[in-house]
């Protein structure tokens, strides 16, 4: 009873924002449709999966504090509120996976060239070598599934981390990830001598390769990385106290 | 059919909030958590609702360990006194809420209690005065259905009006369907008739755990020449001292014993009572 | 009736004591219900248990009685029990109160007794 509400509430929260996703990658999809439809394959509009990969994300970064608050509020474990937000994140990625394989089943029933489908879409059929048809589509709807949980369950434990840190703390996350990650980072890794610069590239090529070889690989990464951002998450949230919205 | 709180220490960082705090709230009784502002109730309702963990000791409710407990929990409901509810929600999308995660919530009284307050269903919470959001949680609480009913401070912002249909509406319901209900306030004047068992904490300590009647007959004044108050106030608990003069006059706590016809005894206001034992030690 | 948190009375004393007034203003004649304990706490802002402590008391000393599923109502001769326990008090508390209060003040017997007199002839009975 408590849990199913407190899994409708994450549902209803989501509601609103994947509806303009929708408007969002029913824009660019018509806008590619009707191009290609009238200019041929000289026109290229992307950024379909780029959308939903950014609006979950966020989600993800919204649901941590909001879902916690409204939770502990209304008498409810933290535990329900971590299952209620997995399952939901469940729900929302599939719904949206759903929603860009319908896109391109329209196209592919349009277009049988698969240059006109999406990046990712044309990607996937490329790399893999897959005939266009049933099994791309499906192949295309599970991996865009698993990217679409991953980004939501990316953003979750970012915005636990924040959630938790104090004042300061809050800070040196918000300026100091995205610093970290572009900047920082990469600058270290440039002062590392030739040879360890090689290895972490041949490394970094080494997972694309892996990842390239079979879809499955692609899921198996994308279900691993869930999975980890979920551990991350409840370990952030067992003991979160309950904090007033800043 | 009860919460208790065993042995309760919290400690954020370097401070100690509360000390060692065993007391238990049950049996369908009104309680009055008294004490100043800091003295550490709202930390002792966010450890009963799950919403901060204890330091050391553990709290229980109906025999079953509150922590991350849904069962447990869905028996509580806390009015907070600070605003924890969304922003942006719509007023009647709370009352549609607590009515999912309380399954005992009662929509007809919720409105005729929101009728009564004058609160509008359309709206938006953050749209609110400090009053009428009290006045939504409030509602909230009283019409859940709940077994035990929290308020912190749930007259904050309220004109006397409110103050008083809120207490009106708390008894009449209680009188009806009795239940365990806590109100956490600084209000001692307010409260005083309406709660059955006074708790009152001082600096993060239990100070009193009584029945409200018992803590208003323990307050008592002796005036007189100030050689025979201090005699009297010789080996008993002194609140308090204060010199017009000649004339001394002694708060003191405890069974009026063998007052000499020397000093003129008399009531302590209420109000003193409560600050001699929430505040300070004066001398 | 006001309630005096801070009076030596008990509240529940209080309560009973604002119930035995009724009685003897005729405002809860005899063999009728008096208003429930919920009531009564409402119309006070008091606790319930406090209010059924001064019933328990007037039923104690036969003033009210309990009808099982209905609620409290007056005794028969309530109005009689109450007077007599007032004017015992009245004896006790007024007379021996004011005579302390005399003796403190230093005015003699007769004297107390002559005020008596000349008030109630100043007040024209």
């Amino acid at each position: 009873m408590r849990p199913k509400a407190m899994f409708r509430w994450y549902l209803e929260n989501t509601a609103c924002t994947l509806l303009i996703l929708g408007g969002v990658m029913a824009f660019i999809w018509g806008v590619r449709f009707i191009l290609h439809s009238t200019l041929g394959d000289a026109v290229r509009v992307n950024g379909l999966e780029l959308s939903a990969l950014i609006s979950l994300f966020v989600m993800g970064i919204t649901l941590f504090s909001a879902g916690l608050r409204f939770g502990l509020i209304n008498g409810v474990s933290r535990r329900t509120v971590f299952t209620g937000f997995l399952l939901s994140s469940l729900v929302t990625g599939g719904i949206v996976a759903v929603f860009s394989t319908l896109m391109m089943l329209v196209d592919t029933l349009c277009f049988q060239e698969v240059a006109y489908g999406s990046l990712m879409f044309g990607g996937l059929i490329e790399m893999f070598g897959l005939e266009i048809g049933a099994s791309a589509l499906l192949v295309y709807l599970t991996v865009a599934f698993v990217l679409y949980l991953s980004a939501m369950l990316l953003g979750y434990p970012i915005a636990g981390v924040f959630y938790r840190l104090g004042r300061v703390g809050r800070v040196v996350w918000a300026a100091g990830l995205p610093i970290g990650l572009c900047l920082v980072v990469p600058a270290i890794v440039s002062l590392f001598p030739a040879p360890i610069q090689q290895k972490i590239g041949a490394a970094f090529l080494g997972m694309l390769n892996f990842l390239a070889a079979s879809p499955l690989n692609m899921l198996l990464f994308g279900l691993i990385l869930s999975a980890l951002c979920a551990a991350a998450s409840w370990l952030l949230l067992r003991r979160a106290p309950l904090k007033a919205a800043a | 059919m009860a919460i208790e709180l065993n042995h309760i220490t919290k400690r954020f960082g370097e401070t100690t909030a509360l000390e060692d705090i065993s007391v238990t709230f049950g049996e369908n009784r009104i309680y009055g958590l008294l004490g100043r502002n800091g003295a550490g109730k709202t930390t002792l309702l966010g450890l009963i609702t799950n919403r901060i963990f204890p330091t050391e000791g553990q709290v229980l409710v109906d025999g079953e360990p509150v922590r991350e407990n849904d069962r447990a929990l869905g028996r509580i409901f806390c009015m907070s006194e600070k605003d924890y509810y969304p922003d942006g929600m719509s007023i009647k999308d709370l009352f549609r809420w607590t009515r999912y995660f309380y399954p005992c919530f009662r929509q007809e009284r919720a409105q005729a209690l929101a009728k009564k307050f004058g609160l509008e269903l359309k709206g938006k919470y953050k749209d609110l005065s400090t009053g009428y959001r009290s006045i939504c949680k409030l509602i909230l609480a009283m019409s859940s259905g709940a077994d035990y009913l929290l308020f912190d401070e749930p007259v904050l912002g309220l004109d006397a009006h409110h103050r008083e249909l809120f207490y009106r509406e708390l008894l009449a319901d209680y009188g009806d369907e009795p239940r365990t209900i806590l109100l956490s306030t600084h209000l001692i004047d307010e409260v005083a008739g309406v709660v059955e068992q006074l708790v009152v904490l001082k600096k993060g300590r239990l100070q009193l755990d009584c029945p409200t009647d018992e803590a208003l007959r323990m307050g008592y004044t002796v005036s007189g020449k100030a050689v025979d108050v201090d005699r009297y106030c010789q080996g008993r608990q002194v609140l308090g001292m204060e010199q017009i003069g000649g004339l001394k006059t002694a708060s003191l706590y405890g069974e009026r014993q063998e007052i000499p016809p020397e000093l003129e005894c008399s009531p302590l206001e209420l109000q003193r009572l409560f600050v001699k034992l929430t505040g300070e030690e004066t001398e | 009736m006001k309630l005096d948190f801070e009076s030596e009375i008990p509240i529940y004393i209080q309560i009973a004591e604002a119930l035995e007034d009724g009685v003897l203003s005729g405002g809860f004649p005899e063999e009728t219900q008096v208003p429930s304990t919920t009531e009564l706490s409402v119309a006070y802002k008091i606790n319930p248990a406090t209010v059924l402590k001064g019933m328990n008391l007037l039923v104690e000393e036969g003033v009210l009685y309990k009808r099982r599923g209905v609620g409290m109502f007056v005794q028969s001769g309530a109005e009689s029990r109450i007077r007599a326990k007032r004017r015992q008090r009245f004896y006790e508390s007024a007379v021996a109160g004011l005579l302390e209060e005399a003796a403190k003040l230093g005015i003699s017997r007769e004297e107390v007794v002559r005020l008596i007199q000349e008030g109630s002839i100043d007040n024209g009975h």
